[in-house]
């Protein structure tokens, strides 16, 4: 939500930082068309990048890539000083990766796995022991002995970003992470994640969920078929794109609005609820008219699905032209 | 190389003794091997006591004809049918899910996000795998010999070569069903999928293979047998060695034989080389070869010549069968790791 990412943007600081993840021209095709098509990033220490898109993007691809799990038809992948393709296990031991859906041995406690994972970022016996413990807490696993086979999906989302960040990595790279989050969840998440952005990590979080990126990214990077459309803050992506569509609920009838960049407003029949059309983000302007007109507020957001679609046919418009 | 080879292997390892089915498969493997050797045991003192009761009673001619003292590898010859069953199944069990269980439980993209090469995973897996399966097969194989030595079976200098071959070729067979298993993992999307193919590859070579060949190519190829001389084929009277003498001195018996030989040989050399093809064919030619060698020195008969003769040319192919048993599991391993290498992980 628009409001809350004006809270959380993280401000950019004065001095130089390391780009730690830099993608220059990548392209990947399958069958001859590109999913990938000459994607050029950067994400920087302390920074967290939303890689954004619809489905067909190259959201996937791309992450599939910038971790070492396919190959690239042209372009190079830097992670921190070491090119992917030339030493793919020094780039691989600066990455903590969790991926869509992430997998674990169901026969293994979570600490088991994870002791495992650690082995094979050569962890020493002792760090290893102690930062799984500490990361349990952190993610809510601790005391939890069952096997990982039954954990519920959310659980295993948990322990992935805990994986995601076992070897204090420079560079996180989150695929869908709140995709089966609970509420609690979502929130442990983002506490985590900003915490190791605070903690001079380069992160790059691929979702289709805009609400998801916009709250929790510095920057956004908008992909439409394997193109990189638009790289920015929210604020600065969105100022290009068209129209937001904000719901509004009240817990009585809600009143006229007259607010300067409404283009339109749809009621519900009893008025308890209404669609806006607006050029800007209104919701702060919304909801002093709502409460003002001593109307309890229900819910207040954007509609994201709506305003990603527009923000990407524009955009695609402008590529295709 | 990093340090993935060895983190894998010992993963997979300890997780050989996690799974249920491996060693649910591996107590009735060691079971059934126990009871091969009890009754085995059985079969050779009972053996042993008929030798000592004929050789009290035999006179000189008789006891040149004799077979020699039985050998302890009698033992083995009811364990080794067992083995080419269970032993088969261990193998494919240990193996089937190797890979596909990682897609399964989607864990291979996340062990792969790992400063770890490809390979080491592959081979870390087989390695791992292979360890458990040699550590169990070696726990079998010592806990078989104890009995052995326990019973009062000491073994001669030469037996025990002919038991270490044979124990070494029934691993053989065992890794080769296990590296079908993995090249199948490999190859198939599900573990159930995996299991159905290496299942249909085993019947196929442990099975249908060897019975198309024995019953039918083999005489096919090798045409119909020699027919006996109308001359020779009344037998002597039993006991009537000088008759038998006579008979067999006979320029037209010394054709038949020879022809006997040629025949014999050309079904065999089909039979050999169709067990190139079938780790349990090629185990079979092994352990009959082991076993008659050491158990059957002299037949008598016509024919009985000719099999002795036979088993002695087949045992120059023991070499020829453990090469095959080793090239086998080297190229469904290849396959499996070729196909893991270029595997697509979208």
């Amino acid at each position: 939500m628009l409001r809350i990412v004006r809270e959380c943007s993280i401000k950019q600081p004065a001095f130089i930082l390391l780009n730690m993840i830099e993608l220059t021209d990548l392209t990947k095709r399958y069958n001859g068309v590109p999913a990938v098509d000459n994607l050029s990033l950067r994400v920087s220490e302390g920074e967290i990048v939303g890689l954004l898109g619809p489905n067909g993007a190259g959201k996937s691809t791309t992450i599939l890539m910038t971790t070492g799990l396919i190959e690239p038809d042209a372009g190079q992948i830097k992670i921190e000083r070491h090119i992917m393709q030339k030493n793919p296990l020094l780039a691989k031991a600066k990455i903590g990766y969790m991926p869509e859906d992430v997998g674990f041995y169901p026969g293994l406690t979570a600490a088991d796995n994870l002791d495992f994972f650690g082995r094979l970022y050569e962890m020493e016996a002792g760090r290893r022991k102690k930062r799984i413990d500490e990361l349990l807490v952190s993610v809510g696993l601790d005391g939890v002995s069952t096997l990982v086979g039954g954990y519920s999906k959310g659980m295993r989302q948990r322990l992935g970003l805990a994986k995601a960040l076992l070897n204090e990595p420079p560079v996180i790279i989150l695929d869908e992470p709140t995709a089966n989050l609970d509420p609690v969840g979502v929130s442990d998440y983002r506490k985590i994640v900003r915490q190791a952005a605070a903690d001079g990590a380069a992160i790059l979080v691929s979702s289709h969920i805009l609400s998801e990126v916009s709250v929790i990214c510095s920057r956004i990077a908008l992909l439409s078929r394997g193109k990189l459309v638009a790289d920015g803050t929210w604020q600065e992506i969105s100022d290009q794109g068209s129209d937001l569509i904000v719901r509004v609920e009240g817990r009585l009838p809600l009143p006229e609005f007259s607010i300067g960049g409404i283009r339109s407003v749809s009621y519900t029949p009893d008025r308890t609820s209404a669609v806006i059309v607006a050029s800007q983000d209104i919701r702060c302007e919304i909801a002093d008219a709502v409460t003002s007109a001593g109307v309890p507020l229900r819910n207040l957001q954007i509609d994201s699905e709506s305003a990603e679609e527009a923000l990407l046919q524009r955009f695609r418009k402008e590529a295709d032209a | 190389m990093s340090n993935g080879l060895f983190v894998v292997a010992g993963k997979e390892f300890a997780d050989s003794f996690r799974n249920r089915t491996v060693l649910a498969i591996f107590a009735i493997f060691f079971a059934i091997t126990i009871i091969g050797m009890i009754g085995g045991i059985a079969e050779y003192q009972d053996t042993l006591d008929s030798y000592n009761e004929r050789l009290s009673t035999a006179g000189t001619v008789e006891r040149g004809l004799m077979d020699t003292r039985p050998s302890p590898m009698i033992v083995f010859e009811s364990v080794g049918a067992l083995l080419v069953t269970m032993g088969a199944l261990l193998g494919i069990t240990a193996g089937f899910d190797l890979i596909t269980r990682e897609r399964e439980t989607k864990s291979l993209k996340v062990l792969l996000s790992h400063p770890v090469f490809r390979d080491e995973v592959i081979n870390g897996k087989a390695i791992g795998a292979g360890g458990a399966l040699a550590f169990i097969f070696a726990a079998t194989i010592a806990v078989s010999i104890a009995l052995l030595l326990i019973t009062g079976i000491v073994p001669g200098a030469e037996e025990w070569s002919s038991i270490m071959i044979f124990a070494f070729s029934a691993f053989l067979m065992i890794v080769a069903y296990f590296a079908i298993g993995l090249c199948m993992s490999a190859i198939s999307e599900t573990s159930g999928a995996a299991l159905i193919y290496t299942l249909i590859i085993f019947i196929l070579l442990s099975g249908l293979l060897p019975v198309l060949v024995e019953n039918g190519a083999a005489d096919a190829i090798a045409g119909d047998p020699p027919s006996m001389p109308r001359t020779i084929q009344s037998t002597p009277a039993e006991g009537d060695m000088g008759a038998f003498q006579a008979l067999t001195d006979t320029e037209e018996f010394q054709q038949f034989r020879f022809e006997m030989q040629d025949w014999w040989s050309r079904r065999q050399a089909v039979i050999d080389i169709a067990a190139l093809f079938s780790p349990t064919m090629s185990f079979n030619a092994i352990s009959d070869t082991l076993i008659t060698s050491q158990t059957v020195q002299v037949r008598t008969g016509p024919g009985g010549g000719m099999y002795a003769q036979a088993t002695a040319n087949t045992s120059g192919s023991i070499l020829s069968h453990l090469l095959a048993l080793l090239v086998f599991p080297a190229v469904f391993f290849g396959i499996a790791y070729m196909r893991f290498m270029r595997m697509d992980l979208r």
